[in-house]
């Protein structure tokens, strides 16, 4: 098969058609639009599931099944209520926590899974990939609403309004989500680098 | 500065962290002043430290071209399944928990509703059923085999 060139227009581009207009038109069954809204979005949903969930075959799966009920379930959608990408997200984050629950279902972390490496190397590639491994450790211990709140506002931009909106929490309890997450990272990158 | 600015100022560094371009765009000029003031303070230099952490994870690379290709073909896909295939994934989508909880607990009650009049009815056993005073009031053509 041809893979696909990316010509989606960006939203916000002279003469591209708005996000919820294309859903509007999904809904009809027009696979033209859908594809726009796949080459348009794609990338910055798989970014939040891999970030979601750690891991890049699930997470492509996640958004596969999230772009599978755009199409079949775009009626669904409200322009009234929300953007696209504000009732996207949500379906990305669903897709996602399914997979978190059946992950915690069938296996058990083993122990000392979120200690950072600790394989000897003076390479500073090396410290910022183990740097990085406890940053990630530190975020997958958040619970999952401090999670998609620091993703959502921290990774992909999202304005406090929008992300409440996707989590359909008032913006205050959004606020309150993200200073606690912010403090548990920041305690948990601390203390790793006691023992560290 | 104000004890309001202060106080916007120290909300912004605790939910969006210490670099302006992540704040809102209004919150940004309004602070100017302000933020100016606050570098370099604990929770300035708090706020910066966690970004920075956070900007370590390596960022996800774009979906390839074989993901690209599955989620375009969906549409055919499903449109293979046919009309089964989406009336099932109609219904699937369909079964919230809530509703699964709901059928679940409307069977339940229907057992035990089954149970509790079951309970309530008295047992008779067929040895010691007396039928004659319905027997001895019936025309004797009952009894008659000939008869249609």
């Amino acid at each position: 098969m041809k893979a696909p060139s990316r010509t989606g227009d960006r939203p916000g581009a002279a003469g591209a058609e708005r996000d919820e207009a294309l859903v509007a038109r999904v809904a009809d069954g027009n696979s033209i639009a859908y594809e726009q809204l796949v080459l348009r979005h794609a990338d910055r949903f798989l970014a939040l599931a891999e970030r979601l969930l750690g891991e890049r075959t699930e997470a492509e799966d996640a958004v596969q099944e999230a772009f599978g009920k755009l199409w079949t379930r775009a009626g669904s959608f409200d322009p009234d209520t929300a953007r696209f990408t504000t009732w996207f997200y949500r379906v990305v984050a669903n897709a996602c926590y399914d997979r978190l629950r059946r992950r915690r279902r069938t296996q058990a972390l083993p122990d000392g899974w979120d200690a950072a490496d600790e394989r000897p190397g003076a390479d500073e590639t090396i410290v910022g990939r183990q740097r990085a491994v406890a940053v990630r450790a530190a975020l997958d211990r958040l619970p999952e609403r401090q999670r998609l709140a620091v993703l959502l506002c921290y990774f992909e931009d999202v304005s406090n309004i929008e992300a409440a909106e996707t989590m359909e929490i008032s913006v205050k309890a959004l606020e309150s989500l993200l200073v606690r997450a912010r403090k548990a990272l920041r305690d948990r990158l601390a203390a790793g680098e006691e023992r560290g | 500065m104000t004890i309001a600015d202060t106080a916007r100022l120290e909300r912004l560094l605790a939910t969006r962290g210490a670099d302006p371009a992540r704040w809102p765009a209004a919150e940004r000029e309004a602070l100017t002043a302000a933020l100016a003031a606050a570098r370099g303070s604990p929770a300035f230099e708090r706020a910066g430290a966690l970004d920075a952490a956070l900007d370590a994870l390596p960022r996800p690379a774009p979906a390839g071209d074989a993901l690209l290709a599955r989620l375009m073909t969906i549409p055919d896909r499903m449109a293979r399944r046919g009309a089964v295939g989406r009336l099932l994934d109609r219904l699937r989508s369909a079964m919230t928990p809530r509703l699964v909880a709901g059928e679940a607990a409307a069977f339940s009650a229907a057992i035990v509703a089954g149970l509790w009049l079951g309970a309530g009815t008295t047992m008779v056993q067929a040895e010691t059923l007396d039928l004659s005073p319905w027997l001895l009031g019936a025309p004797m053509e009952m009894f008659d085999e000939a008869s249609p």
